[in-house]
């Protein structure tokens, strides 16, 4: 084209002739973008790789099963691989839920949400699901990986026990995601600042277990340990992945994992109260 | 999105309480397609009503819609349509300008990719270049609210709500804000809501006009006739005989201004006054014009008006 009969393109504002999706499904790009930011940080990316570590070591356990076996059974690998997989859901859950809910909070974010056809719910759902995804990620991933290798080198190992193995990694990754997920973005929602947030989720993660055995000693109840948010998960992997479960451990634990669930829940309901009717 | 409606949106009896404090009195009026000046001083309600036209906000024994749809009743639906620009300097933190405007596309039901390219287009429309690849949370206040605006089109909408969109602007951002306004409602069709305690933003944007005092409506119609109602302006010059003439159109009862030494009398006629009347009075008093000059009422003079009388009627 010659250059002085070229058309000058108007660059101004032109309307939008897209489609946009339906409004239920806004809790996706929200915990999207929260996990894009997370992936940001180099360390949170270090941790992700880091948790498949301690699956090599598991998986050298379960080669030398026959050699160990007196010492360390199937249920002892898969309890001990839960308890050192929980620590890498914290760390997972400090990088994605410190900065949930209180940086919106301080920086005006929530009008921006609600000003556009965002509600109340789908804003929650959005939030919680990064936090549940990156602590999946850390308990799932190497976990169903350990599954498949297990299954692998035993070729007797029935597949009704493997399935049942699945099952239980997912139910608990599932209720620590509730528990441990609902209470991270309470504190976010109190502390304001993300770091302080993460610190503070790290500190009531330990002293809830610390202050769990103090009561549990005072009242000479040994169960009450399973109210702790990392205790209450690690006696219900303890029972799940015996042969012989205790019921009503189970139970305990499981109502300790919900409770803390439910009370995080409730902190987040008041601390957003006025966003709430939206 | 170019609307097809004449009027956008309507309340009737709206009342709106924080509390016991009542925010809203009684608001009824039309919003009609154009730019619309929400006129008042702080308090008056503006917010209010902009919160309660995107479903912000509970209404109980009104009539509000907006788009053909009630807010209340449908607020993810209206808030779908509309693009709102919120007072306070809100951002998403730890996002670039692009981010942030493409992530406010994806709230807004875009796909991940349309919101991207559509972020990029709104912020050639505001005319923000590569500092959109820069973080928010370090931008001037000029750029935030001008990111602000792009986030407020990425997805389209046929009406903006803008609320103190110049709010804490230098003269030139206020002249780039206020060129970028009128250019999206009079060249871009675009229907748009402009809140603002400005009288200069609202004259030089707006052909529609609501004014606020105390959660109460006192005007609500086109601004040039809300101008036209404080009567017009006038500068006469006569040859001879000043103060003379400027007596006889005070007894006419027009307003007139004498500036000693100058012979330009400065003449507010009343509502519903003609010019003509300078003539009758000059030919009375066999006094000879030199000059007659006229101007359309000022906003400030109407403005000032009618918040003396709601003062007095208080």
């Amino acid at each position: 084209m010659n250059p002085d009969t070229a058309r000058i393109h108007d660059q101004g504002y032109r309307p939008f002739k897209g489609k946009l999706g339906s409004v239920r499904t806004r809790f996706w790009p929200i915990a999207v973008n929260e996990l894009r930011l997370s992936f940001r940080n180099k360390w949170f990316k270090r941790l992700l790789w880091a948790s498949f570590f301690p699956l090599g070591v598991f998986s050298v356990l379960v080669l030398l099963r026959h050699v160990m076996e007196s010492m360390l059974g199937p249920s002892q690998v898969w309890q001990n691989f839960w308890r050192t997989q929980l620590l890498f859901a914290v760390v997972a859950a400090y990088f994605t839920g410190r900065r949930a809910v209180g940086e919106d909070l301080r920086s005006g974010a929530l009008t921006l949400y609600f000003s556009r056809a965002v509600d109340f719910r789908q804003y929650l759902l959005g939030k919680w699901l990064a936090v549940a995804l990156s602590m999946g990620g850390v308990l799932l991933g190497p976990g169903l990986l350990l599954l498949v290798f297990s299954a692998a080198m035993d070729p007797d190992l029935p597949l009704s026990v493997a399935l049942s193995w699945g099952a239980i990694l997912i139910a608990l990754s599932l209720l620590f995601a509730l528990s441990a997920g609902w209470v991270v973005l309470a504190i976010s929602s109190l502390a304001g600042r993300g770091r302080a947030a993460g610190i503070v989720w790290v500190v009531v993660y330990f002293a809830s277990s610390a202050a769990a055995v103090a009561l549990s000693s005072a009242l000479n109840t040994p169960d009450l340990v399973s109210l702790g948010i990392g205790d209450g998960s690690m006696r219900l992997a303890n029972e799940l992945f015996s042969q012989h479960a205790d019921l009503a451990t189970c139970m305990l634990s499981l109502a300790g994992q919900v409770a803390w669930a439910i009370l995080g829940a409730l902190v987040v309901l008041l601390r957003l109260a006025r966003w709430r009717r939206l | 999105m170019i609307l097809e409606f004449d009027v956008i949106g309507h309340c009737n009896n709206l009342n709106q309480h924080y509390g016991a404090f009542l925010a809203l009195k009684g608001v009824s009026l039309e919003l009609q397609a154009g730019c619309t000046g929400l006129l008042g001083n702080n308090g008056a309600g503006k917010s209010t009503l902009l919160k309660t036209l995107l479903g912000q906000l509970p209404v109980q024994k009104a009539k509000v819609e907006l788009l053909g749809m009630d807010p209340a009743v449908e607020p993810l639906k209206v808030r779908q349509r509309v693009g709102y620009m919120p007072e306070r300097e809100v951002y998403f933190p730890d996002m670039t300008a692009v981010e942030q405007v493409a992530f406010c596309g994806q709230l807004s039901g875009m796909s991940r990719s349309d919101a991207l390219s559509r972020a990029h287009e709104s912020l050639d429309a505001v005319s923000l270049g590569e500092a959109r690849y820069r973080a928010v949370d370090g931008y001037s206040t000029g750029m935030r609210q001008r990111v602000k605006l792009a986030a407020c089109l990425v997805h389209g909408p046929g009406l903006l709500l803008l609320d103190e969109p110049t709010s804490g602007l230098d003269p030139e951002g206020r002249e780039m804000m206020l060129g970028l306004i009128r250019d999206l409602a009079q060249d871009r069709g675009l229907s748009i809501v402009l809140s603002t305690h400005i009288l200069q933003d609202v004259e030089r944007t707006c052909d529609w006009l609501v004014v606020l005092a105390e959660g109460q409506v006192l005007y609500s119609g086109a601004r040039k006739q809300f101008q036209a109602a404080s009567g017009s302006r006038l500068q006469v010059k006569v040859k001879t005989g000043t103060r003379t003439m400027a007596d006889l159109l005070r007894d006419a009862g027009c307003k007139v201004d004498v500036r000693p030494g100058d012979p330009v009398l400065d003449v507010e006629l009343e509502p519903g006054v003609e010019r003509d009347i300078v003539w009758t009075v000059a030919k009375r008093a066999g006094l000879q014009v030199r000059r007659l000059t006229s101007s359309e009422g000022s906003l400030d003079a109407a403005y000032a008006r009618i918040m003396q009388e709601h003062g007095d009627g208080a």
